[in-house]
């Protein structure tokens, strides 16, 4: 082999290893999103999917039943398609395919079947009859391995396989079953044991090892808790700026109450115990068990997993879920202390939980008293204990330490900007009577003071966890025996937190921003006291005379509608797709009229726009998801830094997300009383029925992703037909009100 | 009544300045064209008997549906309120129909013979008429209206003159009866053009309700359907100066005026409408 081959070959392996191994970097974490050739899964229509799917059938359903049964699996698993949570071509999707294709080689399954991966928490996997196998982030951030993944890969191949979803439709259909749980559950169950054997044979055909087939269930049993189980210690918040008491933590342990066993007679699934009973008989019964528990490699194992790990803490974001965000951070943070992202996540956390507490909604944002379990039981409790003004002064400080570390990050800038804001809104919190020292410094004039307390000297030290590797699940089994209590032996202040913000009393970016903040509210408020006083001539010439434009929507994302068409059985799928292309049209055309520049994110599009186009769809899904877990509270997008990206690109901050409902139903009731009663007035009740039978509402926001907040929305609901021109003509008005010509 | 629509207009062109509501498409004036079609439930003019037919032939009917046409223009106040005006040409027939009895002796100059005659079921050639209608206009859209378009009720308030057209070929006839009242004869008892007086004029009131919807073909025009109730009644009645041994009854005549515009009174409404 000569030079130039050596060195061709060199960059080409080069080329390859980067390509193979391009690794993320968890310091600065981007959240998954989509990557390659967007796949027609996504794009192609549900009711030409349903066409499709009515010419190659292969059920013994009726055409009419078959049908049925495509409407139901196409528009579920569509609306999964499209709800921002699915990504393909992404990392965590190669990976799963990679093992998912060993074991579909064992199986000879010729089928095209996909593998996606759906952004969740919820640990599962699931496969449709289509051939799509979808695994959530939540199920690998729990994992121990590869052969893990492999199991239960094995077993969503064998539904699969087996048509397991069809035949319990046919079962359901055939015995009008659809409200006999129990004897649906009872049929659904025993097509589980099939898939557990009939996924373990695959299994073991594709080489993995015996011996992680029962740890995969405890993987199940647990999923619940968060991916690991490590104490959180009570000094975690506490700094040479920050006090926190101990008594705020618990004085008891919150045992793991999961149980093997429990009472599956209503539930699809058998339970853990009798799952693993089986499948374990029937991995006795195999010989020849090879020994692999990686084919990917372990470090590719971990990696993987790391992602879904950083992937949670989104998704709790998303959802509200503030103190199982805060906890996994905690877990990350061990391996990870630089990671910027995880700075982000905190401190978007301790605002959104801030929100929460002011609106008084901070149960819906940590686990409740009732299912406090585990390690993360002290957190919960902790954040649980906190009054508001605690609440508020702790997510300062932590977000401020925050804002230290990274001065220049916009993302953290804005955050830390609403949190002043939080800060300043929140009622009996006044700077005025905080502190410039800190509550160490307190306590020992105090103490030089009275000379009469007892201290007893903490333990800056956080506590150490064993050095051997464990895992979650041996953690959990293991007993620990030196849980240390401890009682606050210094004087109770209920005022300790007037302490914990002394760096800022004297911090000029910080009471600047205050200042700034006090003057737009007092004016606010000003404003409102004085409309309250109007009446409503003054109201409306105040208004008109009102010169600035109230939203500038001259540009503005435009993500497809919702739209959801009803008839007398329930959501009409064909028309529903129909009256979204027709809304789509309307708002678009709406737009042109007005002048204003609409850049559409809409599945019709992906075909030509491709990956890009999803993406974007998918955040601002993701965003609306957000939104609607956190209406009271408004919080910070969690995937701004990608939202700014786009941003940039679209050059607008605005995006605008729509909604359109219509039902129609006649009430023919009055047109035949009439017809006895009164019978000339007839032609106009029959009509006015037909016509007050149409029932449209449409809504639509307006979100600006630099401020991270609702702008403003506008609702219509009337009584009249889908026709185009009407949607357009109602759009037209909402964006002009908004915009205040 | 120069005046009058002069008065009207300008109110309704004054008010076009305070509105704020965007309108359809940002347009809140409308202008179109509108064809009515009614079929007079009550009315018995359009039971026309055949005036030439030789013997009494039963009722039949000439006609069924009438039409009337208007043109119209309005604005948009809000979205919910709009005010227009209309103006409407309506065509209709009246004749006047019932049984006139009418004996009388006639004595032969020769023979001195004396015989009784009369005659009876006086029947009449049609009045052509051409009623005007100027009716202001109120339109209220229903929940969540975008005045113009959509779902409307309207109310309106009108004035109405109906013209009665005298004809050159006017023709009346009648049965000829012999003394015991049988019939054996028609003859022609009047014809000609000042069997009235010319063009005579009836004005009336009417008020009407219709629920109707403006459905957009596209950003300019709009189609409207809708079902109309109109309520007429006289306001004045003209002097008739009819020969009464011509069988003609000046009150029977003004009555088939006044029911034929108090009859038709349910209207169907077909109408394009221009959006600007």
């Amino acid at each position: 082999m000569n030079f130039k081959s050596i060195w061709l070959l060199s960059l080409f392996t080069t080329i390859l290893g980067i390509e193979a191994f391009s690794q993320v970097s968890f310091d600065d974490y981007r959240p998954l999103v989509s990557s390659g050739k967007i796949p027609q899964d996504f794009y192609v229509k549900t009711a030409d999917k349903i066409e499709e799917d009515l010419q190659n059938k292969e059920s013994d359903l009726s055409q009419s039943e078959y049908k049925d049964f495509l409407r139901e699996i196409h528009y579920g698993v569509d609306q999964l398609l499209q709800s921002g949570v699915v990504v393909y071509g992404d990392e965590v999707s190669l990976y799963v395919e990679a093992v998912g294709k060993r074991l579909l080689k064992a199986a000879k399954v010729k089928e095209n079947i996909r593998f996606y991966t759906i952004k969740s928490n919820v640990s599962n996997a699931l496969s449709t009859d289509q051939g799509i196998i979808f695994v959530t982030t939540g199920l690998i951030a729990q994992l121990v391995n590869e052969a893990q993944l492999a199991l239960i890969l094995a077993h969503e191949i064998s539904h699969f396989t087996k048509h397991h979803v069809v035949e319990t439709f046919e079962y359901k259909n055939s015995r009008n079953l659809r409200n006999q749980i129990v004897q649906l559950a009872t049929y659904s169950k025993d097509k589980e044991f099939e898939a557990d054997v009939l996924g373990l044979e695959l299994y073991q055909k594709a080489g993995y090892s015996k011996d992680e087939v029962r740890g995969t269930f405890d993987v199940l049993m647990y999923s619940y808790l968060p991916f690991d189980e490590i104490n959180f210690p009570k000094t975690y918040f506490s700094s040479d700026l920050c006090f926190i008491p101990e008594t705020l933590f618990p004085t008891e342990k919150y045992d793991i109450k999961a149980e093997e066993d429990y009472d599956d007679s209503k539930s699809s699934h058998p339970n853990i115990q009798r799952r693993k009973e089986t499948i374990m008989t029937k991995a006795d019964e195999i010989s020849n068990w090879d020994k692999n528990v990686y084919f990917e490699g372990e470090e590719q194992f971990k990696y993987i997993r790391n992602i879904c790990r950083f992937e949670n803490v989104r998704n709790d974001l998303l959802y509200a879920n503030y103190g199982r965000a805060m906890y996994s951070i905690f877990l990350l943070e061990r391996e990870h202390p630089k990671s910027i992202f995880l700075s982000r996540m905190k401190a978007q956390a301790w605002l959104g939980i801030s929100g929460f507490k002011n609106a008084g909604e901070i149960y819906s944002a940590i686990d409740a008293k009732s299912d406090l379990e585990g390690a993360s039981a002290t957190l919960h409790y902790f954040l649980r204990e906190l009054n508001t003004k605690e609440m508020i002064v702790l997510a300062m400080r932590q977000i401020e330490d925050i804002r230290k570390v990274y001065p220049d990050d916009r993302e953290i800038d804005l955050i830390w900007n609403r949190m002043v804001k939080t800060f300043y809104q929140t009622e009996g919190l006044n700077f005025e009577d905080f502190k410039d020292q800190n509550f160490e410094t307190y306590k020992k004039e105090f103490e030089q003071k009275l000379n009469a307390m007892n201290s007893s000297t903490e333990s800056t030290k956080k506590e150490e966890e064993p050095k051997e590797e464990l895992s979650k699940y041996d953690r959990i089994k293991r007993k620990k025996s030196d849980e240390p209590t401890s009682k606050d032996d210094f004087i109770d202040s209920n005022k300790y937190y007037l302490y914990n913000l002394s760096d800022l009393i004297n911090n000029e970016l910080f009471t600047t921003r205050l200042s700034e903040v006090k003057s737009i509210e007092e004016k606010r408020k000003e404003e409102e006291e004085k409309i309250d006083e109007m009446s409503s001539k003054e109201y409306k010439k105040y208004m008109e005379n009102k010169e600035e434009v109230k939203i500038n929507l001259n540009n503005f994302v435009l993500v497809e509608p919702i739209a959801v068409s009803y008839g007398r059985k329930g959501v009409k799928i064909e028309k529903s797709e129909a009256l979204q292309e027709k809304y789509s049209e309307a708002a678009l055309y709406a737009s042109q009229e007005l002048g204003v520049n609409a850049i559409n994110v809409d599945k019709s599009d992906f075909k030509t726009i491709g990956t890009d186009g999803y993406n974007q769809k998918a955040l601002y899904t993701g965003l609306l998801i957000q939104l609607n877990n956190s209406i009271e509270s408004q919080n910070f997008p969690v995937d701004y830094s990608l939202l700014y990206d786009f941003q940039q690109k679209n050059k607008t901050s605005k995006v605008v997300f729509t909604i359109v409902e219509h039902r129609y139903k006649v009430r023919l009731g009055g047109a035949f009383a009439t017809l006895f009663l009164f019978p000339p007035a007839l032609p106009v009740v029959l009509l006015n029925s037909i016509m007050n039978g149409n029932n449209t509402e449409v809504s639509l926001i307006v979100m600006d992703i630099e401020k991270g907040e609702i702008e403003d929305g506008a609702s219509y609901y009337f009584k009249e037909p889908t026709n185009t021109y009407l949607l357009s003509g109602r759009f037209y008005s909402m964006i002009y009100d908004l915009m205040k010509h | 009544m120069k005046i009058k629509l002069n008065i009207l207009f300008i109110l309704l062109l004054s008010t076009t300045g305070f509105s704020q509501y965007s309108g359809y498409f940002g347009k809140k004036n409308y202008a179109g064209l509108n064809i009515r079609g009614f079929y007079p439930l009550f009315y018995g003019s359009n039971t026309v008997q055949d005036p030439k037919s030789e013997t009494y032939d039963p009722v039949k009917y000439k006609k069924g549906i009438n039409t009337a046409i208007s043109i119209s223009a309005g604005h948009a106040f809000n979205n919910r309120l709009s005010l227009s005006l209309e103006l409407g040409a309506q065509s209709g027939e009246v004749i006047q129909s019932h049984s006139t009895t009418y004996n009388y002796k006639t004595i032969d100059p020769t023979t001195k013979e004396e015989s009784y005659k009369g005659i009876s079921d006086t029947r009449a050639t049609p009045f052509q008429t051409r009623t005007l209608q100027f009716m202001p206009t109120l339109e209220w859209s229903g929940d969540g209206g975008m005045a113009p378009v959509g779902l409307i009720n309207k109310f309106g308030f009108g004035i109405c003159r109906t013209k009665v057209i005298a004809k050159e070929d006017y023709q009346v006839y009648a049965n000829e009866n012999d003394i015991n009242g049988q019939s054996y004869n028609s003859i022609l008892i009047g014809k000609g053009e000042q069997t009235i007086d010319s063009d005579i004029s009836y004005k009336s009131a009417l008020v009407f309700y219709e629920l109707g919807m403006r459905i957009p073909i596209n950003d300019k025009l709009v189609y409207h359907f809708g079902v109309r109730y109109l309520f007429g009644f006289m306001t004045s009645l003209p002097e008739i100066n009819i020969d009464q041994r011509e069988g003609y009854v000046p009150s029977l005549f003004n009555r088939e005026i006044g029911n034929m515009i108090t009859s038709n009174f349910i209207q169907a409404n077909f109408g394009l409408n221009f959006v600007f």
